[in-house]
């Protein structure tokens, strides 16, 4: 075998889900190829941090988070480095520093940096008791806090009526938490659902005794007497809701402070182009804390695919040089992007452009919906030209990944009954 | 269990059937009676499904008056306060009854005495009058006596069959199958259908002649001609026992009757015409059936006496297998005829005119008030209830707003009445809808007592349930108002054998052979005797002898004497002419109306069997695709239908066997289950002068289509009120009610769920933006109870009895019920439901003909279906002559189809 020495240096900045997964897609492709290091700010190497609010709710262990197993790592023979966070990077020289000092040189540099949670900035944002649960430590933390004392009596705010705020509002009322939600929009995870899609989910959780709080304006929080706390958040109409904990899950927001320090072209988050290359030579990003073409990313599907692509990529990069021409290598392209929100019991789906369709549909738009209230069972699809454009599922989202596939493919689908209802005559077996 | 042997109450083939009852009479089952002599165990699909026809929903259980539910004593008064009022203001002339073939012999009987021998008018006429009076007056005319002269062994005996107006293989199955199965044995024997319509019928014709509407008379007026130049002519018999011969003859050759004309006129091949006169000629053994392609006509007497003028001219009357022979709609319509149930008859055979008969039956009756002047015949009884000239009548065991001509202005003429009296066993007629007083009446089943079929022969009717509610049979309610009125000594009925007794008694009553019409014989009856008697044909002269058993008589004639005053068949002038009525731009097409293979008459019995709700669901108009292109219509398409009457709303069909220029529709359908289908409102009230049966084979239409927005389905398990259509129809399938609707005016969910809120509490449902589709279902505490489906293009699908059968199962899918099958087996479309007895749809049948089986036997063996009765037999041929025979498979491989249907 070659001297190690001439292996190419492989430097991946930030350790979440995204890195976890372009190191598989690596090691797969290119097993050996490169001398890989990897840093994360977190203590833990990366982990599943979607199975946070099943965490949270008792429904996972903590021993299933782990993406790979430290062994794993080692007989890859990829260098881990966490709880260490990149402070600088020297793009001219190619070397990275952590907090503690270490200089990491490449050849290749990934940045995989993530995003922060998105905080709201209200008066009293700062006080203890109120987190994100954007990490495993976050979510300890509040695993700790509920563990210590009787969470019979407790009640938790949860500002955000998105995804990760439902599931972590359903995770604390499976604790026994009185959990009540308040969200700046009309019905809950909005960007995903329809407004009737809405409804049902809205109906679902007052059926779990979470409390709704459509159109909420909060105001500010309000600390216990001692000033240590949070006591409870001051509403815009006057409602206080009193709380011992409050969980902000309004947004993410792309960590690409040190890419700012960097002459990398930064719009809200890392310009790369298909193939995930920053304007940088040698230097690329994926995950959340880039875009393409102004796209951002939040959901785990299109990452995956990026670490796909950008795994291809980087081995030509390692055979050719970092300018090589990756034409031939299909780049990373926009997809629908399919939620499912995964709270036990709660079966909901979207997938498509919700952002295009508006009810009632507009001239070339038709959509169908089913809608069985008693069963709490509603679907909705919307055509456009002959093509399914986007779909909603509540209760039941058996059908799902077929929506899912025909609304990606661009498949021309009849807007029928039987397209609504049992769409699996649609696709090829 | 204990078995009761009765007779079936549909068509005029008089089934025996043998009933089992269990002993608390809830289980019933009804198969056919093996020592019938009309069936001999057979039965057709009606009278197979008559067990499901007994329940009591749609019964009217209460005497009504005025709306209101009333005790006999009440009811029975306010009749007869009612009629006796009329007539002391009005005179006798001013009442009327119109009864039905569907009355047993007794209750006829009763009728009968009541108003032309005690009430004093003969203002009595039956809805046979729609049926058979053309029949009878030409039989009267001819040979003196309504009397048929042969029997049904003689279809089978003979060696030519000519099946003229009649689409027997739907209308009589059970005769029909008795001549295919004498085919069968005898390949030789030929048979000529003559109809302007391919048929089930047709099917098994050696020739078919598919003449022109209304051409009937020309044919057999060509046939006279063609038979008088003929070796066929029988002198020696014109001779001996016909008068008027050479008259006839003189005439004959008088009209432009030779077979080119007439294969002009007819619109037939001359050659094939040709092919039939000489047929005629060289075959002694000549039985000619005639229905109501003959009967329903303008002319009809007249035709139906030429068909009886070529058989007398070859002396082939009344002898085994040569024979004219009429035969009848109804079940009783020839027992109505034996006690004058028509407003031209009197009793017995006898005649209203004749001062004789009327001095005969005045005595025996012991009255001095029998009518002395023929009555109103049915169209005109009810101009004159139009006109104000009746103002009392009283309605039994029929639908006239259905089934007369011109209906809606019977409809009108009832809604104007001083008192609408109705007998019925069904509480929602579109005539009991008209009615001041509702009397209800036993139904089959529970009453008791004689009928008599196409072939004389007499045969019991026996109830074998209670009778429910307080329905009463006919014959004590009409004995009930006779007494109200004062005639009790001549009322004094006990029961239905005392009727039976003094009905025989007048009929040998100074008979002494000069009457067709006697059984003396049966009235020494004593009650057991009766409720034991066997079938048997009358004449039953008193010197047959009721302990040595009864001999009725199969044949008449055969001695060639006849009961006119000369004892000769008399042949009277006929005029064959054109129809007095023809098709123009205005409206250029011929309606022929008549019946399907499923249902009866306005299917107030049929529609009770889901069974036999499946073979035809809805009311239809068939055309020849010729006229469907050129009104740019399409199968499955709603159209208008157009007469100077009236219009209908009917879903189209394709049918390559209807002639070009003629459209045909069913006679069913009416305003309780469909919006706009009586046909007859179509139908001119143009009536035979001579026998006044109206002519309703030959009425110009024009036919267009309706457009609509929407068509939709809706099943429900009640009767709901419907939103705006333009089209309905529903049908009961064993307790579902299947809607199929269609319109122009938008409907949407709101409105539907407004209309249907006191049904249903909570709904589940498919929304379209652009309104092309829309689903609900509704549901209550008690589980499902509405279905809708809608949809802008066609006829939503649904699996129908998939749906009745997941109606009620508490796990059903909501997606599968919204699409109305079961989604996770999607299979393919059944078909059309053809055999209706063994329940197996076309479908079934087209893979067992693929794979392998080449006749109806063999798909009989392997799907089971035509081996009850056998009515689908002509689809299954037309199924194996439209199913391409794919190579044939190992038997093995499709045993499959076997056990899925067992």
């Amino acid at each position: 075998m070659p001297g190690q020495e001439h292996k190419p240096k492989l430097l991946i900045v930030g350790f979440g889900m995204a890195a976890g997964r372009l190191l598989q897609e690596v090691q797969l492709l290119a097993p050996g190829l490169f001398d890989i290091t990897v840093i994360g700010e977190e203590p833990q190497a990366a982990y599943n941090r979607i199975l946070l609010s099943p965490l949270l709710a008792g429904e996972s262990e903590a021993s299933i988070l782990p993406l790979q197993t430290s062994s794993w790592y080692q007989s890859n023979g990829i260098d881990v480095q966490t709880g260490d966070p990149v402070t600088d990077l020297d793009v001219e020289q190619r070397v990275a520093h952590t907090a503690s000092g270490k200089q990491y040189p490449w050849d290749l540099l990934v940045l995989a940096t993530g995003s922060r949670a998105a905080r709201l900035p209200l008066p009293g944002a700062e006080l203890s008791g109120i987190v994100s649960l954007r990490t495993l430590d976050e979510a300890n933390e509040v695993m700790a806090r509920l563990n210590n004392e009787t969470a019979s009596d407790r009640r938790a705010v949860v500002v955000g009526g998105g995804v990760l705020g439902l599931e972590a509002a359903c995770a604390l009322q499976n604790r026994g938490v009185a959990t009540t939600v308040v969200h700046n929009a009309s019905w809950p995870m909005n960007r995903q659902l329809d407004c009737e899609a809405g409804e049902y989910l809205a109906a679902t959780l007052a059926a779990r005794n979470i409390r709704f709080i459509s159109d909420a304006q909060c105001d500010h929080f309000v600390a216990t007497a001692d000033g240590a706390r949070v006591a409870a958040l001051q509403m815009g109409d006057g409602e206080t809701l009193a709380c011992d904990l409050v969980i902000m899950a309004v947004g993410i927001i792309p960590e690409v402070s040190l890419a700012r320090q960097t002459k990398l072209s930064v719009a809200r988050a890392i310009n790369v182009d298909g193939w995930l290359r920053s304007d940088v030579t040698g230097v690329f990003a994926l995950g959340e804390c880039c875009e393409i073409d102004g796209e951002q990313f939040g959901l785990v599907a299109p990452i995956y695919r990026q670490a796909q692509v950008l795994a291809e990529v980087l081995q030509r990069c390692a055979t050719s040089g970092a300018k090589a021409d990756v034409s031939d290598i299909a780049p990373y392209t926009r997809q629908a992007l399919p939620t499912r929100l995964k709270v036990s019991g709660v079966h909901v789906f979207s997938a498509g452009c919700l952002d295009d369709v508006v009810e009632p549909p507009a001239h070339a738009q038709r959509s169908l919906a089913w809608r069985d209230r008693d069963n709490l069972e509603y679907r909705r699809l919307w055509w456009q030209e002959g093509r399914l454009q986007a779909a909603v599922m509540f209760g039941e989202i058996g059908d799902s990944a077929i929506y899912e596939q025909l609304i990606e493919q661009q498949v021309p689908v009849q807007a029928t009954v039987r397209a609504l209802l049992t769409p699996n005559a649609l696709v090829q077996p | 269990m204990s078995a009761v042997e009765s007779t079936c109450p549909y068509c005029g083939v008089g089934c025996g059937v043998s009933v089992d009852v269990s002993d608390d009479a809830t289980q019933v089952s009804v198969k056919g009676d093996k020592t019938h002599p009309a069936n001999a165990g057979r039965l057709c699909v009606k009278g197979s499904a008559l067990a499901d026809t007994l329940g009591l929903q749609s019964r009217l259980l209460k005497p009504r008056v005025d709306g209101l539910q009333a005790s006999w004593d009440h009811a029975l008064s306010a009749v007869s306060k009612r009629l006796s009022d009329t007539v002391a203001r009005y005179g006798s002339e001013s009442v009327a009854f119109y009864v039905s073939g569907q009355l047993l012999t007794e209750d006829y009987y009763v009728a009968n005495k009541l108003l032309k021998g005690f009430i004093g008018t003969a203002n009595i006429d039956t809805n046979s009058r729609l049926c058979m009076s053309t029949a009878v007056a030409a039989h009267k005319r001819v040979l003196g006596s309504d009397t048929v002269p042969g029997c049904y062994e003689d279809l089978e005996l003979a060696d030519l069959l000519i099946i003229t107006g009649s689409n027997m293989a739907w209308t009589h199955p059970v005769v029909y199958q008795r001549i295919v199965a004498a085919k069968q044995a005898r390949p030789h024997m030929k048979i000529v259908v003559i109809d302007p319509r391919k048929t089930a019928t047709s099917e098994l014709a050696d020739l078919h002649l598919q003449l022109a509407p209304g051409s009937d008379i020309w044919l057999f007026d060509g046939l006279l001609a063609w038979l008088l130049d003929s070796t066929a002519i029988d002198a020696r018999y014109l001779n001996d026992h016909t008068e008027n011969y050479s008259e006839l003859v003189k005439q004959c050759r008088q009209r432009d009757n030779d077979i080119s004309s007439i294969a002009q006129r007819c619109q037939v091949d001359e050659d094939e015409l040709r092919t039939f006169y000489q047929w005629f000629v060289r075959t002694a053994r000549t039985v000619t059936v005639f229905s109501q392609g003959i009967n329903q006509s303008a002319h009809g007497v007249d035709q139906a006496s030429l068909i009886l003028y070529c058989h007398l001219v070859t002396g082939r009357v009344g002898k085994p297998g040569a024979s004219p022979f009429s035969i009848t709609g109804q079940p009783n319509a020839m027992g109505g005829r034996e006690v004058g149930g028509l407003a031209n008859q009197l009793a017995a055979h006898m005649d209203i005119d004749n001062p004789a008969h009327h001095a005969l039956v005045s005595e025996f009756w012991q009255t001095q008030k029998l009518a002395t002047t023929p009555g109103l015949k049915a169209v005109d009884m009810f101009r004159a209830v139009a006109d104000g000239k009746i103002r009392f009548i009283w309605i039994m065991a029929t639908n006239p707003v259905v089934s007369m001509p011109e209906a809606e202005l019977v409809r009108n003429a009832l809604a104007g009445c001083d008192h609408v009296v109705v007998s019925d066993c069904i509480a929602d007629t579109d005539t009991t809808r008209m009615a001041d007083i509702l009397l209800p009446a036993a139904a089959w089943g529970e009453k008791s007592g004689t009928v008599t079929n196409s072939e004389r022969c007499i045969s019991r009717q026996r109830g074998f349930l209670p009778l429910p509610g307080s329905s009463r049979p006919d014959w004590w309610i009409i004995s009930q108002v006779a007494k109200h009125l004062g005639f009790e000594h001549a009322f004094d009925y006990q029961c239905a054998a005392d009727i039976f007794r003094e009905h025989a008694a007048l009929s040998t009553y100074k008979n002494g052979g000069t009457r067709d019409f006697d059984i003396g014989a049966l009235m020494q009856l004593d009650n057991a005797q009766y409720d034991a008697l066997p079938p048997v044909q009358w004449p039953l002269t008193p010197a047959s002898t009721v302990s040595s058993g009864l001999a009725g008589k199969a044949r008449m004639f055969a001695d060639g004497r006849f009961y006119t005053p000369s004892g000769r068949a008399r042949f009277l002038s006929v005029a064959p002419g054109s129809l007095p009525q023809t098709t123009d731009a205005e409206f250029p097409l011929w309606l022929n109306t008549g019946r399907i293979r499923d249902q009866w008459h306005t299917m107030t019995r049929t529609g009770l069997s889901g069974k036999l709700q499946k073979h035809i669901s809805e009311p239809f108009v068939e055309l020849h695709p010729m006229d469907l292109q050129l009104r740019g219509l399409h199968a499955g398409d709603l159209a208008l239908i157009s007469s100077r009457h009236g219009q209908c709303v009917m879903r189209v069909r394709d049918q390559a066997g209807q002639s070009p220029g003629s459209v045909f529709m069913p006679i069913h359908w009416n305003d309780t289950v469909a919006s706009n289908a009586r046909v007859d409102k179509l139908v001119s009230a143009i009536c035979d002068p001579i026998s006044g049966q109206p002519a309703f084979k030959q009425t110009p239409v024009t036919v267009s289509r309706l457009s609509v927005k929407w068509q939709a389905v809706l099943v429900s398990s009640r009767r709901l009120t419907l939103p705006s259509a333009s089209y309905w129809s529903t049908r009961n399938l064993d307790g579902l009610y299947f809607t199929t609707l269609a319109g122009e005016k938008n409907i949407d969910a709101g409105l539907l769920k407004k209309l249907w809120a006191e049904v249903a509490t909570s709904w589940a449902e498919i929304e379209d933006s652009h309104q092309d589709s829309l689903r609900l279902i509704g549901r209550n505490n008690a589980g499902l109870q509405i279905w809708f489906a809608l949809q802008t293009t066609t006829v939503p699908e649904v699996d129908e009895d998939w749906l009745s059968a997941s109606w009620q199962q508490e796990n059903i899918s909501m997606r599968d019920l919204v699409l109305g099958c079961d989604a996770g087996n999607q299979s393919e479309a059944k078909g059309t439901l053809v055999c209706t007895c063994m329940q197996v749809y076309e479908k079934t049948i087209q893979q067992a003909i693929a794979s392998g089986c080449t006749d109806t036997a063999k798909i009989g063996r392997k799907t089971r279906a035509g081996t009850n009765c056998g009515s689908c037999i002509p689809e299954l041929n037309r199924l194996l002559v439209s199913t391409a025979a794919a190579p044939a498979v190992q038997c093995d491989t499709s045993s499959k189809i076997e056990e899925s249907l067992c």
